[in-house]
């Protein structure tokens, strides 16, 4: 999924799948990141940071 | 879509198909097996089996967190949704897992408080929104799901959440793999790792297998492509008479894993010493309760629940499928009396359960395969 937002201070961040529908996302087990950032989400976590910036990415 | 659509290509799949078929010695039969759900799915969605010669055969595992849950479980869930005042939270495949005694979904047609999220943050954010209820999430799943358990309790933790309670069912992957090692029912010649938990656990946790049991295992992405590379890699490993853990899925896999992940887990959670599964029974310290730290968000303290452990129904065939020992379509009842839309046993409902795979994605090349 893409990064849309910055991080809350709970560690929490929108992002979006490949098809467009936004979630919350904990993102704390991947370190900071970034709006555009792509990352690996399983059942609202990010578990890996797969790249960073606007790459065509899911 | 980057990350998915250059794993797709069919050229390089008729490449890969091409090099496993040169690679197998003529009148030796490979049995391999995929440890994953996510694996069994792409396998019947894309045809991958199509893509191998016939005596290279997947075998299916037990790495469908939804199958692998027992009926006495699935019966205390029931128990604690029907609690006055209870608002009970879980996937939505589980809500479909049927019970001795039906299902969550057909409890919550009875007037129990059954919801359906999407991971355990909406959960908690239930809780958050209705402080006079008290708010229980079924968590289930591998070392993939349990850290956004463990974050979500954590949350609740630094917030003083006080209405929120994990009826916890994680499991982890290695002891059945170790317990279908032990099995006189199987002679594996290699596995296919799960792409996913190894994201989280690493690789190492998998060295046993070549170093005790003279197997191969090469982690795996969950592409058609990234299958069929694992194949290959087996085969070459198996050929040059090699036997050791190897990575396909290095995009996302680092070999010692995600250590804040790993940190997360060993904060909320501790080994039970022992837990059912379905198909395989107990197996030692193979499935995660709630740490001492986390008592006050444990269901099973909080709830009376009847803590019956129940046998599969007689039909059901799912204990066989679940450790490969027959096919899907060798079930009594796959196709007929059981199918997605009323699934007697848990392969049927989730979509990473070998049945419900087979069922939508290839059940009517059943003949082909069966020859």
């Amino acid at each position: 999924m893409r990064v849309m937002s910055p991080t809350s201070e709970e560690g929490v961040a929108i992002c979006s799948d490949p098809e467009g529908r936004q979630s919350e996302v904990m993102v704390g087990l991947v370190g900071p990141v970034q709006i555009g950032d792509t990352v690996l989400v399983h059942a609202g976590t990010a578990i890996l940071h797969l790249g960073s910036g606007n790459g065509d990415a899911a | 879509m980057k990350f998915a659509d250059e794993f797709r290509d069919a050229d390089l799949g008729q490449v890969l198909s091409e090099q496993i078929r040169l690679s197998v010695e003529p009148g030796r039969h490979y049995k391999i097996m995929e440890v994953c759900g996510g694996h069994t799915h792409t396998i019947y969605r894309y045809g991958v089996d199509d893509l191998l010669p016939a005596n290279v055969e997947l075998v299916h595992g037990p790495g469908c967190p939804v199958c692998v849950i027992p009926m006495g479980r699935v019966d205390d869930a029931i128990a604690v949704a029907r609690h006055p005042g209870v608002i009970f939270t879980c996937f939505g495949d589980m809500m479909r897992v049927p019970g001795s005694t039906g299902t969550l979904l057909e409890a919550k047609a009875d007037g129990a408080d059954v919801r359906m999220v999407y991971s355990p943050l909406d959960a908690l954010r239930i809780a958050r929104q209705h402080p006079d209820r008290e708010v229980v999430f079924f968590a289930v799943g591998f070392e993939t799901t349990a850290p956004s358990t463990a974050l979500t309790l954590m949350r609740a933790k630094a917030e003083g959440v006080r209405n929120f309670f994990c009826y916890c069912n994680h499991v982890t992957i290695v002891p059945p793999i170790k317990a279908l090692l032990e099995s006189p029912d199987l002679r594996l010649d290699g596995f296919i790792g799960p792409g996913h938990v190894c994201t989280v656990v690493g690789a190492r946790p998998f060295e046993f297998i070549p170093a005790q049991y003279g197997k191969p295992l090469v982690v795996s992405g969950f592409e058609p492509l990234d299958l069929l590379q694992s194949v290959y890699m087996i085969l070459r490993q198996l050929a040059e008479g090699r036997c050791a853990v190897e990575n396909q899925y290095t995009r996302c896999v680092p070999y010692e894993g995600n250590p804040r992940a790993l940190e997360a887990l060993a904060d909320v959670f501790e080994l039970r010493p022992h837990f059912e599964w379905r198909g395989l029974g107990f197996i030692s310290q193979s499935g995660l309760a709630l740490s001492e730290r986390y008592r006050d968000f444990d269901a099973e303290l909080r709830y009376e629940v009847p803590r019956v452990r129940i046998a599969d129904p007689k039909a059901c065939q799912c204990g066989e499928v679940l450790k490969g020992v027959i096919k899907p379509w060798e079930c009594k009842v796959f196709g007929t009396a059981c199918t997605p839309e009323h699934p007697i046993g848990t392969c049927m409902v989730s979509s990473e359960g070998a049945c419900a795979a087979y069922y939508n994605f290839g059940r009517f090349a059943r003949e082909r395969e069966v020859v």
